[in-house]
């Protein structure tokens, strides 16, 4: 051996300090929560010491454990000798990308095998609602303690220290010393399913293509396997949709639902401006504009109409009415979807058209489908249905002849009722139909 | 001077050369090893290069053993002995991120499963540690070690404390045989190998040797320290080691000056002042012979301050 320079070896020891992580315990798909407990364990060190460790720099609180958005992921490689592609394995980023979608498709709170559970191990993708089984036991993961009922929220406070113990010993001391054996087999189907999510979410990116409307993403919507050939077969833990009701865009007109949801809103905005500016009039924007202030509104169950006349004008109800209607319940894209599947849609979303804020709130989410049409121009035409709606409604002067053929003559509605004919004869299919390379009106 | 000039390990001091004990010292770590035997002392005079030694060893280990996890663990002074500073300081030697936070159980339990997963992922089951200045441990201190290589010993885990130090180690260990903390004796103290410097004309002449053959720098250049400093001269076939009598002449001179009529151990320390001053001085990169005499000699000695440390022999 030559003689060079001396390693620096006591300085490389005491700042590139690491952390006792012992290699059985060093398993793949492990959750960031999962593997913070077992730091606690071998190191006997209190949560907030480890995770000062490898937390992001400027970051106080540790306020999400189920994404790595708070982990200086350089720093937890470095820390427990972990490549990027393992330290990224831990955080569900890596399965279902940083969309939005994740807040939909994730349960906040613990979800777990109850046999990983013994062997101290909890992965990101227990956390995905359309994943219903453990993908290694075949075994429905629980959200609760089977002794406590209690739900495990996934934060810092119910890590325990206790780390080879199951994880809701916090909650109800139900744990024990466990085995670290997760078999080799046991990994082969957690990839296999992991694999199947991957694909889907980040290779063909089909989350981005859809339209969500409900809540949550509970299950995987039947188009996905029909129109992507490769997904097929699908993992037996992984939740399919019972009947196909979400669809996606791709495959007509490659519009993304961040997309899809702009040109919604943008449609309503358009809409909601020309009401505003050409059939109100400045004294009834005035009116309508002090309402907004007051505290009355929106706190009614039972909506505008049973509000007292004297306070509310009809045309004032039937604006409030209508915004309800559109924007109370979450966004214009979600009201949509809640009927897509409906018979008759169309008539019944106008039909419907709100009397109060909390009906809509208890409806719930439906998926929104996307064939053909001009979709800009049906939009338009549904947004400015449910004013009419609203307005004869409001009013009480209708004179309702037929749901095809209402009669309004107030504030030159005339227009608009003369189309909705077209609006309803188009109704035979349940989904709203966009293409986006259509020539919009 | 170049940048590169300016990092270079005789600019830096920061470097050792493997003199013939050093080679004969890792020769017996080896052995100890290969017998999983759990301690040992090596001690030596102040200054005889003891810590640059266990520098060199951890560095030769790591290329004979590449997985073998070796710490320096340098034996701090208390005033009072604490088991929490113990283990702080045991936890940062070994590298563990969290040396300093926890009470002293905690400490300990952090530090068995560190050091029992460094010794059980890198395969070999053991763990050197190099105890510096050990003759600054004091008995409870040999016996939290002991707990350490106990609780490692249970997860057949061999914990091999190297204690390097002055020969005061030597008297420790006959101070507790005669206590009969004989578990600590046979535990760290059975071994023992002496570190010394450079005692005669033979070892320098081997420690100059190393300056002209078994250094390197930069890496890969196939240029050792010598002809870095002396390039024309080098190729012309002069070397480091042929001045080695000049040099010692030039050692006993100036000690006889100071009345000292014979030269007996010198630390490596000074032997790599004087070799350092020589280069730096005397070797100018354009020189096409070495044109070294006495008295640049006996300047490089006076310069290395090897005269004043015989003052308090």
């Amino acid at each position: 051996m030559k003689i060079t320079c001396l390693q620096n070896g006591e300085g490389t020891d005491v700042h590139d300090g690491s952390l006792c992580l012992p290699a059985p315990f060093r398993r793949r798909y492990e959750s960031l929560w999962s593997i913070l407990q077992r730091l606690m364990f071998f190191n006997a060190a209190p949560f907030s010491v480890i995770y000062q460790t490898i937390k992001q720099k400027g970051r106080r609180t540790a306020s999400d454990l189920l994404s790595l958005d708070q982990i200086d992921i350089n720093a937890m490689g470095r820390i427990l000798k972990m490549s990027p592609r393992e330290c990224a394995e831990s955080g569900i980023d890596f399965y279902l990308g940083s969309g939005t979608v994740r807040q939909q498709a994730c349960h906040r709170e613990l979800r777990y095998c109850p046999e990983c559970a013994k062997t101290g191990f909890h992965s990101p993708i227990f956390q995905i609602r359309f994943l219903m089984k453990c993908p290694a036991h075949d075994i429905d993961l629980l959200d609760r303690c089977p002794d406590c009922r209690q739900i495990i929220e996934l934060n810092a406070k119910n890590l325990s220290d206790r780390g080879r113990s199951c994880p809701h010993v916090r909650v109800c001391g139900n744990g024990g010393r466990v085995q670290n054996q997760i078999l080799p087999t046991h990994i082969d189907y957690f990839s296999e399913a992991v694999s199947w999510i991957r694909k889907a979410f980040l290779k063909e990116n089909l989350a981005d293509m859809t339209v969500f409307t409900g809540l949550h993403f509970e299950a995987i919507p039947r188009a996905w396997i029909r129109l992507v050939p490769s997904l097929d077969p699908l993992p037996h833990c992984i939740r399919l949709q019972s009947q196909e009701s979400m669809s996606v865009c791709k495959f007509s007109d490659e519009i993304s639902s961040k997309t899809l949801e702009y040109e919604i809103i943008q449609t309503y905005k358009a809409i909601a401006r020309r009401i505003w500016r050409k059939v109100l009039s400045p004294t009834d924007r005035k009116r309508i504009f002090a309402h907004t202030k007051m505290a009355y509104l929106g706190t009614s169950t039972t909506g505008p109409y049973s509000w007292d006349a004297d306070i509310l004008r009809p045309i004032d109800a039937a604006y409030f009415s209508w915004k309800i209607f559109w924007e109370s319940p979450r966004l214009p894209g979600d009201v949509l979807g809640q009927y897509a599947d409906e018979r008759n849609w169309r008539k019944n979303l106008i039909e419907n058209q709100a009397p109060s804020c909390m009906r809509f709130s208890m409806l719930s989410g439906r998926p929104l489908t996307i064939r053909d049409g001009n979709w800009m121009y049906v939009l338009a035409l549904i947004f400015l249905a449910t004013w009419r709606k609203a307005l004869c409604k409001a009013t009480r002067s209708i004179q309702t002849l037929s749901p095809h053929r209402l009669t309004c003559s107030y504030l030159g509605m005339r227009k608009f009722v003369d189309e909705s004919d077209e609006i309803y004869g188009k109704n035979d299919t349940l989904s709203i139909v966009f293409h986006h390379n259509n020539s919009r009106k | 001077m170049s940048n590169l000039d300016q990092q270079h390990p005789i600019i830096t001091t920061n470097y050792v050369v493997r003199t013939q004990q050093i080679s004969d010292l890792f020769d017996s770590l080896d052995e100890w090893l290969n017998n999983r035997c759990p301690g040992a002392i090596i001690y030596g005079m102040q200054r005889a290069g003891k810590s640059r030694g266990i520098r060199y060893q951890r560095e030769a280990l790591l290329s004979s053993r590449p997985k073998l996890f070796t710490f320096h663990f340098p034996c701090n002074t208390y005033r009072l002995p604490s088991e929490g500073a113990f283990f702080s300081d045991l936890l940062k030697a070994a590298g563990h991120m969290i040396w300093s936070t926890g009470s002293p159980t905690m400490k300990r339990y952090r530090l068995v499963e560190f050091l029992a997963d460094k010794a059980i992922s890198s395969g070999e089951g053991m763990i050197v540690l190099f105890a510096d200045d050990a003759q600054r441990l004091r008995e409870i201190q040999y016996n939290w070690l002991m707990d350490i290589h106990n609780e490692l010993q249970l997860r057949n885990i061999h914990l091999i404390a190297i204690l390097v130090g002055q020969e005061e180690l030597l008297q420790q260990r006959d101070t507790f045989f005669k206590m009969k903390q004989k578990q600590l004796i046979g535990r760290f103290m059975v071994h023992e190998r002496q570190f010394y410097g450079i005692r005669s004309l033979r070892e320098l002449q081997q420690c100059l040797t190393a300056y002209d053959e078994t250094t390197e720098y930069p890496v890969g250049s196939g240029n050792s320290f010598t002809s870095h400093f002396f390039p024309e001269a080098w190729k012309r076939g002069w070397r480091l080691r042929k001045e080695a009598e000049m040099i010692w002449g030039a050692i006993r001179e100036c000690a006889q000056e100071i009345g000292k009529a014979r030269v007996g151990e010198i630390p490596m320390q000074y032997i790599c002042r004087i070799v350092e001053n020589i280069l730096k001085y005397y070797g100018p990169l354009s020189s096409s012979t070495s044109n070294l005499t006495h008295l640049n000699f006996k300047d490089a000695v006076a310069r290395s301050g090897l005269i004043d440390s015989f003052r308090f022999e």
